[in-house]
């Protein structure tokens, strides 16, 4: 069911230069966002979302602008929204963080802007402002609607996960900070690096998860870039749980040489058909490493994470 | 006890695996071995014009026109758009259209001149329905056209031709998530099997990337439709256009992730046709530029 909103979560203006919007926003919420964006809801529903609004500013002679803001329950949901696509030309619409405390694991930028769409987080909000038609006047109509709704809305560093990724690995593999996703669904895995279509990894939106790349920076080298996989559970025994699963899964052959009791922790790197897998699972915590080039590698590089996820959460690390 | 149904991941992608992994995790079953020996062989028609979409992206109907026309007499056989009309459909047959409605949707002129042809042929005009939605509108059809807009998929790698019909199902959420592989079950109920008499693609401005919603950094011109009998031979022509054109970003955008399991388990788990490229024989006509076949 359709609603309009009596309290929408930014305050939009009237007028964008030519373009003027109706009254009220639609409002769409967990229950009915398929009738707004059917085949697309999921994107949302994956991560924690509270709730849609949408504006149509209209304009004679000229093509619509579509306002669509999206309500989530976090920023870091906000966050992860974006962080799934980091294309397009950087803009500030006056909310970047203060600093940047990921030191440098992820773009810095909060807003990115192509060919008619903006697409952006503020605080606990994800913004797709999109002109059917780009024009020099609909592009500056389209940012200053977004610098609107982002206006007092200044965005909180990245979500803490990230920090657990490493700059870099075994010195020459380097993390890439336009493929770092923030994530909490296997639906969202699946759409930047494809597992299963099975949810082997029991991932739901109390885990938090960051996929990333580190690309080798050795000259002479042609490697495909290592995949890291870094999962935070919310309990030992859910984490115990996704272990087993991932290895009936997705190294059945492996299986049956699983230790039964992680609580000592674990890792290993198994040779797959396209590389190395490493693993490691400690307590609530998860790192798996894909596409590794060699044994050696996969081992050094796995010690390397699984000394990350082991460090003891500080006030600072989110949990 | 049943043992449990084997999971398909990446590594069956990568061992070349994925038919029979999908025919044993859909339906704990290897697909028939002994189908894939039959000689299958299915036609896809793409015709492009470059003055298909003007200033602004809109239509010219007139070119469109011609477009479809040529499109519906070579892929046919016949010699006059009545006549080709009338080999895919019966006079007395009452005809549904199933169009694409939202997110980057077919465009409606193309839309008018399919029913204007099939008007023109002697279809009665109340005869002629739009049948996307729910599953009563198909199931009063004795005919379909599908009519989908090409676009990539987030969550299905395609969502266009088999995609398509998924409201007919009365249940589109149990082919969301992890079921999206499940598809072509849709096409073999009662209501739809055999019904569907020609897939028409709206190939004019494609989405290649983040789709269903539009995101104009993935929208190019390509000007054309693409037409078959063979859902699954045409889906597997729309989503070659759509790799080429991924492979055609700076750095390139890389395959399709999630890959589109549902068309490979359209052919060999539900038999709907053929995804093998060489099973297909592609004929394409006017402008050639970019054509990415």
């Amino acid at each position: 069911m359709k609603m309009s909103c009596n309290a929408s979560p930014a305050q939009l203006p009237q007028t964008a230069g030519p373009w003027s919007r109706s009254a009220a926003s639609q409002h769409w919420d967990a229950a009915t966002i398929f009738e707004y964006i059917n085949g697309a809801g999921e994107m949302y529903l994956a991560y924690r979302f509270a709730g849609l609004d949408v504006y149509l500013y209209t304009a004679p002679g000229r093509d619509d602008i579509l306002v669509e803001i999206y309500e989530m329950k976090s920023p870091d949901d906000a966050f992860g929204l974006l962080s799934s696509d980091w294309g397009g030309d950087p803009v500030d619409l006056g909310n970047q963080p203060a600093q940047d405390p990921s030191g440098g694991r992820v773009p810095p930028h909060r807003a990115l802007y192509g060919a008619g769409l903006l697409r952006f987080c503020a605080r606990n909000l994800y913004g797709r402002i999109l002109a059917y038609t780009e024009t020099p006047e609909s592009k500056e109509a389209v940012l200053s609607l977004g610098r609107a709704i982002a206006a007092g809305q200044e965005n909180p560093p990245p979500p803490q996960w990230i920090n657990r990724l490493p700059l870099r690995l075994n010195e020459s593999w380097r993390l890439k900070p336009n493929r770092v996703c923030f994530f909490r669904s296997h639906l969202i895995l699946n759409s930047v690096y494809f597992l299963s279509q099975k949810n082997i990894l029991n991932l739901d939106q109390a885990c938090e998860a960051v996929f990333a790349e580190y690309e080798c920076n050795e000259t002479s080298a042609t490697l495909p870039p290592v995949k890291a996989l870094l999962i935070r559970y919310p309990g030992a025994d859910r984490a115990r749980q996704a272990f087993q699963r991932f290895f009936e899964a997705y190294l059945p052959e492996y299986a049956a040489n699983r230790p039964g009791d992680l609580s000592a922790g674990f890792q290993d790197v198994y040779n797959i058909e396209d590389g190395w897998v490493g693993c490691a699972w400690h307590q609530n915590h998860a790192a798996i490493l894909f596409e590794c080039p060699d044994q050696q590698t996969a081992q050094s590089m796995l010690q390397q994470v699984s000394g990350e996820i082991q460090r003891v959460e500080d006030s600072h690390d989110g949990s | 006890m049943t043992a449990p149904k084997p999971i398909l991941t990446r590594r069956d992608f990568v061992r070349g695996t994925v038919g029979a992994a999908l025919g044993a995790s859909l339906f704990g079953v290897t697909p028939q071995s002994a189908r894939t020996a039959e000689a299958r062989s299915s036609s896809v028609c793409v015709i492009r014009d470059e003055k298909a979409l003007g200033e602004g992206n809109q239509v010219d109907t007139a070119v469109l026109q011609n477009m479809l026309d040529e499109l519906l007499l070579q892929f046919t056989g016949q010699t006059t758009p009545k006549e080709a009309w009338l080999s895919l459909v019966k006079p007395d047959d009452t005809v549904g259209l199933v169009a694409t409605p939202h997110l980057n949707p077919t465009h409606a002129e193309l839309v008018d001149l399919v029913k204007a042809g099939l008007i023109a042929a002697g279809i009665p005009e109340n005869n002629i329905r739009d049948a996307q939605g729910k599953p009563d509108r198909p199931e009063a059809c004795t005919a379909l056209i599908a009519l989908p807009a090409l676009k990539a998929h987030w969550l299905t790698g395609i969502g266009t031709v088999l995609k398509n019909y998924i409201t007919f199902s009365g249940k589109p959420s149990n082919y969301h998530g992890e079921n999206n592989a499940k598809l072509g079950e849709i096409w073999n109920l009662p209501i739809v099997k055999g019904k569907t008499k020609l897939v028409l693609v709206d190939a004019l401005r494609p989405l290649c990337d983040k789709g269903p919603q539009p995101d104009p950094r993935y929208l190019w011109n390509y000007n054309g439709l693409i037409a078959g009998t063979d859902p699954v031979a045409v889906e597997t022509i729309a989503l070659k256009i759509i790799e080429e054109k991924r492979k055609t970003f700076p750095g390139g955008l890389g395959p399709l992730s999630p890959p589109p399991l549902c068309v490979e388990a359209a052919d060999k788990v539900y038999n709907l046709g053929t995804s093998n490229m060489a099973e297909i024989k592609i004929k394409t006509f006017g402008w050639e530029k970019d054509l990415l076949l």
